[in-house]
């Protein structure tokens, strides 16, 4: 009378959906190359996400085998203009092969996003209370005017897949950051402050 | 003088009535090119039994193992033994990094030793399993491979190896899409179904173990890879392939197709696509699968046949003198008129091609061992010439010496001293005495 055994797996739960590059990769002749592959957890935003596999490079067999791609990618519609190499992620079972019929679809989606309006990013922002105190203080003790108006350099994180402008030395941003908490959802308990 | 009228009589009435209807003529299979390739000189001096230990012992030792190395063993079988050992190199280099730089050459020469040594199984089985042992077909072996499926009349392999033509989506061979079609078409026609498995009771013990494993994989479906069951992929190679060109044969393929593979919206899609095409006939035997499935099938689903039934029965039917086989048959000949002479010429200049390239190889792979050898010797001797030079310049160096002799004792007394003081201490330490504590 044989016992069964049932394999149970513990580890930690992931949201990905799909298939690790190494596996997709393995199972295609020539490695994929020239094919299509996309990001599950890219799905969510509404412009296309997708790239397109140039080189492969495999490595050696561990738990969580890897593979070294080099890929063409295309995030939110837009194309990124170097090849971006996926070797840290490879593992993320979170890769879905899109099938050649479909590919020319894909490819012309971003074609109709519609240009969505040009953001531009403003590149100084208000300087926070305590600063603007501190700023008045110190100019008072050494004498001299404080004239200015309290702006700063506003620094972003630069990154390929951000492709937002910083408006230059006399472009108007599109959006505006302030210092100011906002509209509050209980007003009674801001009584007196200035927001 | 009868006699002999009669007994060649006899012959070529045996040999007519033994002659298995095959397709593609042994002038497709290039065997004097394939046999002249695989019996060149760098192959000859092998002696494979030697060749498979050391490669298993190189593994074992240093965890390489070289595509090239792998792909001369597998152009170099001459028993079927060899082919056991074939399959262990195959996984072991699918296994490590060199596996990118695996030759196209090898799986060729895999397929085409297996089928001549009837390892077909086995070869089939490590098709299926491309993660394991990295085997693909290119279009001239998948012919060769098709074709002698076929003749043994095994839709089921044939089939099979249909659908992993179809998995990896290049669908440029004439000759292999049309061989592909008539497997898939023929398992479909001959499919019985198997009867469901008896389950047993489970009232067994059911011993769990626990794996411990990074991240938890969610369940996902590719619809692709991963469909196992055979009449699917079946329809769906038909689907798929049958899709590249638009006519009457196709069609009805594709129409097939997209029943069997159960996408019955696409099926309705492309009825009413076809009814709009004047030209287009339809086969009875496609109106007989739709009618044939409408009653196997579900409720819910029954609706869409339904309607594409009804769209169909207005479209021509062709005569039954051309059946859907017959037509597939001859879809095959055309195909083979068409490109057996291309494909000819290409599997020569592969040959040859494959030849140079693995010349080329093992050229470079020997260069890179002499030079790691040259590196050894040269950092052996340079070692060797450190000790004499230390000899020879004792004298001269001697107070050197003696200072580096100093900082050495001074290194040793530290840590003699730290295990006497050590001991001195554990001489006069009397443990606690620890009473169970009573409550």
């Amino acid at each position: 009378m044989a016992t069964g055994t049932v394999i149970k797996y513990v580890g930690r739960t992931t949201d990905f959906k799909g298939k690790s590059l190494g596996e997709i990769v393995g199972s295609l002749k020539n490695f994929g190359v020239g094919r299509i592959i996309v990001r599950s957890v890219f799905l969510r935003y509404p412009e296309p996400s997708f790239m397109k596999i140039v080189k492969v490079q495999t490595c050696p067999d561990e738990e969580r085998r890897r593979v070294r791609v080099g890929v063409e990618k295309t995030f939110r519609g837009q194309k990124l203009p170097n090849i971006t190499e996926i070797y840290r992620t490879s593992y993320k079972t979170d890769y879905q092969l899109i099938p050649k019929r479909e590919e020319t679809r894909l490819l012309e989606s971003i074609n109709t996003i519609g240009n969505k309006a040009d953001v531009i990013l403003p590149n100084s922002i208000e300087m926070p209370p305590l600063m603007k105190l501190f700023i008045i203080k110190d100019h008072e003790k050494k004498g001299l005017e404080t004239s200015k108006d309290f702006m700063m350099p506003l620094s972003y994180n630069q990154s390929p897949n951000r492709t937002n402008k910083i408006a230059k030395a006399n472009e108007q941003p599109t959006i505006k950051f302030t210092m100011g908490l906002g509209k509050p959802v209980s007003p009674s308990l801001y009584d007196g402050i200035p927001l | 003088m009868l006699k002999s009228v009669l007994k060649a009589r006899a012959k070529s009435f045996l040999s007519i009535s033994l002659k298995k209807r095959t397709f593609l003529s042994n002038d497709y299979k290039c065997n004097e090119n394939w046999n002249s390739a695989i019996s060149s000189p760098l192959l000859n001096k092998i002696n494979l039994n030697d060749f498979y230990n050391k490669l298993d012992q190189t593994h074992s030792s240093k965890g390489i193992i070289s595509a090239i190395d792998v792909d001369i063993f597998a152009n170099a079988v001459t028993e079927p033994v060899h082919l056991e050992e074939l399959k262990d190199l195959l996984h072991k280099l699918r296994l490590s990094a060199e596996t990118g730089s695996m030759l196209e050459s090898t799986s060729h020469a895999t397929v085409r030793h297996s089928i001549k040594f009837d390892y077909v199984d086995e070869l089939i089985q490590m098709l299926k399993d491309p993660l394991n042992y990295g085997l693909f077909l290119d279009d001239y072996s998948a012919n060769i491979l098709l074709n002698e499926l076929l003749v043994k009349k095994n839709y089921t392999q044939a089939a099979d190896i249909a659908a992993l033509i179809m998995l990896q989506e290049e669908y440029n061979n004439d000759i292999l899409c049309s061989l592909c079609q008539y497997s898939s078409y023929m398992f479909i026609k001959n499919y019985v179904e198997p009867e469901p498995a008896v389950m047993e009771e489970n009232n067994k013990k059911v011993e769990e173990i626990k794996i411990r494993v990074k991240f938890l994989r969610n369940p996902y479906f590719d619809d692709h890879f991963d469909i196992k069951d055979r009449l699917k992929l079946a329809g769906k190679t038909l689907a798929w392939i049958s899709e590249k060109t638009s006519n009457t044969l196709n069609n009805n393929l594709q129409l097939i197709g997209w029943l069997i593979y159960k996408k019955y919206d696409q099926l309705l899609a492309t009825s009413e696509e076809l009814c709009t095409n004047t030209k287009f006939r339809i086969y009875n035997e496609v109106i007989d699968l739709l009618n044939k499935e409408l009653h196997k099938v579900e409720p819910e689903k029954k609706e869409v046949l339904e309607k594409c039934i009804s769209l169909l029965a207005k479209i021509e039917i062709i005569p039954t003198k051309p059946s859907l086989q017959a037509s597939l048959t001859d879809n095959i000949e055309n195909a083979i008129n068409k490109t057996q002479e291309k494909d000819v010429a290409a599997q020569k200049e592969l040959f040859i091609l494959w030849e140079k390239t693995r010349q080329l190889k093992l050229e470079e792979q020997s260069h890179r061992l002499d030079r790691v050898k040259r590196v050894q010797i040269i950092e052996e001797k340079q070692r060797q010439l450190q000790e004499e030079e230390q000899k020879l310049w004792f004298f001269e160096n001697e107070e050197k010496i003696d200072l580096q002799i100093e900082d050495k004792e001074k290194l040793v007394d530290k840590t003699q001293t730290k295990k006497k003081v050590l001991t001195a201490i554990d001489e006069n330490y009397i443990p606690p005495e620890i009473l169970p504590k009573r409550r």
